[in-house]
């Protein structure tokens, strides 16, 4: 009887669905910005449906001609039929005093387009006038720089592999030129950076740390024609093009080169000194006449070094030639197909590659100056590293109803990796048999990792929201076969004055490390798949944010955390872990760790003066038994972290003006304090713990200054910037380094950045 | 539209000067003297493995700060305290072997604090458990395995019972007793076995091999080597010992990161984290290690 009485519901509930409409839309604003948390409501039926996120709502109601009502505090009502139309553009007019600060999206997460929005980056001051979207995200609170002046980014004591850095989509596994300098991205074809501080939704994984989102632009206003502007700075000439047709296709171009190297003698370039370094981007997306999209992203990274030295032997004529390179490049692309079906399917299905190679060569070739062969004697010897992702993702969206939407899909990543290769070869010797010899990886080893995930986006009632989700990793390498689940939950409360609360908890697996062989981003740190001795990362985390608008020009939030780290992976032995001839597995120790803090961050996101000022407080341990009994902080922990960006743009002037000020605890470093003598006689150091020394106060100044010219022409803009303009002694190395091996005397060096300036001048069309 | 030109040669080369000028302007280097340093407290070192059923020896020295010229010396009037279940005792300095020593031996499994105390340093204590005996046969079979060259050479097997539920550490040493000369002689054996090249084993400079049962936690182990074809056989008298020694955690943490700090020492004296190692003690208000060690000879042939 029961089960009669459950069937005749299901039918008539079935039955009723059937008879309602269904139409999704997208809420903006006059600025093409999303408007989220809208209430899209059918009267007196109890269809409620609200944007989400992106300002995409799906709204089943009855009647073709009822009057969907749309209200939001902050902006005027609109009242609108959606006529069974299969999709709509609704725009919403904010009313003057209205705060557009995005409670939405999840705890920890930040962006400069929707939710951190207004804040004319353009402004702010770069290292050498190199605009760089790494620099924006370190100024964030809970995101520090690592070393100083480097563009890396460790997210809450993560460390730099924990962040899954996705290009339109597609991992990048190294975003750096001039050994972590500067960015491979071109800033002005990011249209918006997004960041993940450690709680994201199921679809993104297989990372411990953040998700770091790098979306070109695609589909705001149409450009007029072609738009663009050329960039020149200290280092590079860029060019960046865009055209757009709204709601039809788009293309953009963007392409940097460093140009000094140009200005080289051809012969010094081949003989004595040679560097550059490039960057392009293109990507096209396209709308079908179905409504479905098409994207493709492209994006090539090199840099190139290369020192030579010559030696002559006058007497026999000899002349011989050492030189070594080394070069670094990623290639990524991607074809994205999004889908609608109708009424209540979305789905995205995608297939990227991204490779990153590594070649460092040393080179002797010998020629007779008298008799000059064109194939001289040459003796070389490389080392080849790297990785390759090759990704087959399909995502989708289901609207159960207007409470319940589902998120699930499957994704596959295939890695393949390279430790080391290293060929030593002779060639044209005379009386010798050329050589070839390889040793280390001789091939590409791949590394397989499927992902299953599904989550419910639960709207309990107009307030409360939850999101359950879990993820599935299964991961195969050499045999070593591993399940993963990571339970994903979030939880958003919005209280009687409309601030927000959220909690939430996230498990992340990594089976991916990338091994530092002394630098933090540096081109030779190795990639390397989890294995059955090098278990993958696990990580834990708890995060609860209050989030507030003040007034209608301030946000504030406030979020605290804890993080734990299991499998840690740290190289004990340098030397060992960079011969490719060794295992590098005999080269690494894993361990635990442990973050907690609490960040603060008060935002203003209108009128001349925009910015932010933050504060956060963290701590950020590390546990290697095998490398010490003790726990240890982590190296890039500052416990103490002020940070304040603001800029004055004022409407009616040629000039900006823009600073960064920051303030808090030194970098950690490790200090020989002692000396003794071992068991076996030897003198050794004494280190009484790892990172045992904490430099003093870290203090730093940045300003740039900028130009407009739009009298004539094209509108043009010089910006000057200056690095640390105080001057403060931020140590970007200190080196405890003895004159010999007698142990007696000791000298702690520091190199420290000061006064750098810096330039840009564009050109926009 | 008005033309622009956005550079001319000249200026590139101004721009070019510009940003040498840049990066040289901004670095800058100086020399620091940290607190850490400079407030360094001198301890006590200590270094001694414990053998079973051997006389006790002591080394005792000084450690100096990092910055100081000076060297570490010997201490020479400390007073070293020995207590164990029943007893204690005190070791006197033999300036001949420039240790502390004493006669008293200890049996395999028994328990001692070390106490050390001196005016002018902090006192130092260890508590230690020798580990226990080894049960080991040996096995020696002439001619009995083919080596890499391709000809007959000696297999030299030890087995022994690895102690179930615990985590063990061993030490594998191979000599050759030359009749003639009447010492032994260290050996360099082969060490293809597992265990011993597993990530864990440590090669020492005494041409023995630092191990873990991580592989075979609880069974009966036989390890198998090899011996120069010829070179035991065509020697009345002459003879191989395997010495395997069950050796305490502490000591095998101490060489273990005395191995890491040379080969980092081998990359710089740079003082970053990849590079610094801090070496293991077992020593509570000094540095150094007190080892404990049971070891058992099998003679082979």
């Amino acid at each position: 009887m029961r089960l009669f009485a459950l069937l005749t519901l299901s039918v008539i509930s079935f039955g009723y669905a059937l008879a309602q409409k269904t139409t999704r839309g997208v809420i903006r604003d006059a600025q093409e910005h999303p408007v989220p948390f809208v209430k899209v409501e059918e009267p007196q039926t109890g269809n409620i449906a609200f944007s989400d996120d992106e300002g995409v709502f799906l709204l089943s109601y009855y009647g073709e001609d009822s009057r969907i009502v749309f209200s939001k505090q902050g902006y005027d009502s609109l009242v609108r039929p959606l006529n069974g139309e299969k999709s709509v553009v609704v725009y919403l007019n904010p009313r003057v005093d209205n705060n557009d600060y995005h409670l939405g999206y999840q705890a920890g997460f930040l962006d400069f387009k929707n939710k951190n929005k207004n804040k004319n980056l353009e402004n702010m001051p770069y290292l050498l006038g190199e605009s760089d979207i790494n620099r924006q995200l370190q100024m964030l609170p809970g995101i520090e720089q690592g070393n100083e002046g480097y563009s890396n980014l460790f997210v809450r004591g993560g460390d730099v592999d924990q962040n899954l850095l996705l290009y339109n989509g597609t991992p990048v596994y190294n975003s750096n030129h001039i050994f972590g300098i500067s960015s491979v991205f071109h800033n002005t074809s990011i249209n918006n950076t997004s960041i993940y501080r450690g709680i994201a939704p199921s679809k993104f994984g297989g990372r411990g740390s953040s998700v770091i989102s790098l979306e070109t632009q695609k589909n705001g206003r149409s450009t007029d024609g072609l738009e663009g502007e050329f960039e020149l700075t200290p280092l590079n000439a860029g060019l960046y093009m865009e055209k757009i047709i709204k709601d039809d296709y788009y293309y953009t171009i963007a392409a940097r080169r460093s140009w000094i190297d140009i200005l080289i003698p051809i012969e010094v370039k081949q003989n004595s000194l040679n560097a550059n370094i490039y960057d392009i981007q293109a990507n096209f997306g396209k709308k079908l006449k179905n409504n479905d999209r098409l994207d493709f992203s492209l994006l090539h990274t090199r840099d190139f070094y290369f020192v030579g030295l010559q030696s002559n032997d006058t007497a026999t004529g000899q002349q011989s030639t050492f030189s070594l390179d080394q070069r670094w490049s990623n290639l990524v692309s991607s074809a994205k197909y999004t889908q609608y079906f109708k009424d209540k399917f979305t789905a995205v299905h995608s297939v990227f590659y991204s490779g990153y190679r590594s070649l460092f060569t040393l080179r002797q070739v010998q020629q007779d100056s008298l008799n000059p062969r064109i194939n001289p004697p040459t003796a070389e010897n490389s080392l080849t590293r790297g990785i390759r992702d090759i990704g087959i993702h399909s995502d989708w969206d289901y609207q159960y109803n207007n409470r319940h939407r589902i998120s699930f899909g499957i994704q596959s990543n295939t890695r393949l990796f390279l430790v080391g290769k290293s060929e030593y070869t002779t060639t044209n010797f005379p009386g010798v048999i050329d050589v070839l010899e390889i040793e280390g990886s001789e091939n590409y080893v791949p590394a397989v990792e499927v992902y299953i995930y599904g989550e419910d986006n639960f709207r309990m009632n107009e307030n409360v929201f939850l999101n359950v989700g879990l993820r599935n990793t299964i991961y195969n390498y050499d045999g070593f076969t591993r399940l993963a689940l990571e339970p994903r939950i979030h939880f958003t409360s919005f209280l009687a004055n409309r601030d927000a609360i959220k909690l939430a908890y996230n498990r992340h697996n990594q089976f991916v490390n990338q091994l530092n062989l002394g630098q933090a981003g540096g081109p030779d740190n190795l990639w390397v798949p989890s294995t059955k001795d090098i278990l993958p990362l696990t990580v834990n985390m708890l995060e609860a944010a209050y989030e507030r608008k003040l007034g209608s020009e301030f946000a504030m939030t406030v979020n605290v955390y804890l993080k734990t780290f299991q499998n840690l992976t740290r190289v004990s032995d340098l030397t060992d872990a960079g011969d490719p001839k060794l295992d590098w597995r005999s080269s690494v120790v894993q361990g635990t760790g442990q973050a907690t803090g609490a960040e603060i961050m008060f935002q203003k996101s209108k009128g001349d003066f925009t910015g932010w000022v933050s504060y956060a407080y963290s701590q950020s341990t590390r546990l290697f038994e095998d490398l010490n009994d003790e726990e240890f902080d982590f190296t890039f922990n500052r416990p103490h972290m002020f940070k304040l960006y603001a800029n004055f743009s004022p409407k009616y002037s040629d000039w900006k003006l823009g600073f960064n000020y920051l303030i808090g605890s030194g970098q950690l470093f490790t200090l020989p304090i002692g000396k003794f003598r071992d068991i076996d006689g030897n003198t050794v150091l004494e280190y009484n713990a790892l990172n045992n020394y904490r430099s003093p106060l870290y203090q730093r100044f940045d300003l740039s200054l900028i130009r407009n010219k739009n009298i004539q022409g094209p509108e043009q803009q010089w910006r000057f910037y200056m690095y640390n303009v105080f001057g403060n002694r931020n140590p970007i190395a200190l080196s405890a380094d003895f004159m010999d091996n007698s142990f007696t005397s000791l000298t702690v060096n520091r190199a420290y950045l000061a006064f750098v300036p810096g330039i840009a001048y564009i050109v926009k069309f | 539209m008005k033309k622009i030109k956005i550079v001319n040669t000249k200026n590139v080369y101004t721009l070019f000067a510009v940003v040498l000028a840049l990066f040289l302007s901004g670095c800058y280097t100086d020399t620091v003297t940290p607190n850490e340093l400079v407030g360094y407290q001198k301890k006590m070192v200590v270094n001694a493995v414990f053998t079973a059923g051997e006389p006790l020896a002591l080394e005792l020295t000084t450690s100096e700060a990092a910055i100081s010229s000076e060297l570490p010396d010997p201490i020479l009037d400390a007073t070293v305290s020995l207590t164990r279940v029943g007893s204690s005792e005190s070791m006197t300095y033999d300036i001949f072997e420039e240790k502390y020593t004493t006669a008293s031996t200890l049996s395999s499994s028994e328990s001692i604090n070390i106490q050390v105390q001196h005016p002018d340093f902090l006192n130092i204590s260890s508590t230690i458990r020798l580990p226990d005996a080894i049960n080991a046969r040996g096995n020696y079979l002439e001619d009995g395995i083919i080596d890499s060259s391709g000809f007959p050479a000696d297999l030299l097997q030890v087995t022994f019972q690895d102690q179930a539920g615990l985590q063990n550490y061993y030490k594998l040493n191979v000599d050759y007793f030359n009749q003639t000369l009447g010492i032994w002689v260290p050996l360099a054996f082969d060490k293809s076995d597992p265990s011993l090249s597993a990530y864990s084993s440590f090669i020492l400079d005494d041409a023995g091999v630092l191990f873990t049962d991580e592989l075979f936690n609880g069974r009966e182990k036989t390890i198998s080597t090899i011996g120069p074809g010829g070179l035991v056989s065509g020697n009345s008298g002459d003879r191989y010992r395997m010495v395997i020694s069950s050796i305490s955690k502490d000591f095998y943490k101490y060489i273990s990161s005395l191995e890491r700090a040379r080969d980092a020492r081998e990359v710089s004296f740079d003082g970053g984290y990849n590079n610094a190692v801090v070496i293991h003690s077992n020593v509570d208000g000094g540095v150094g290690i007190i080892g404990a060690e049971a070891r058992t000879n099998v003679i082979l042939r």
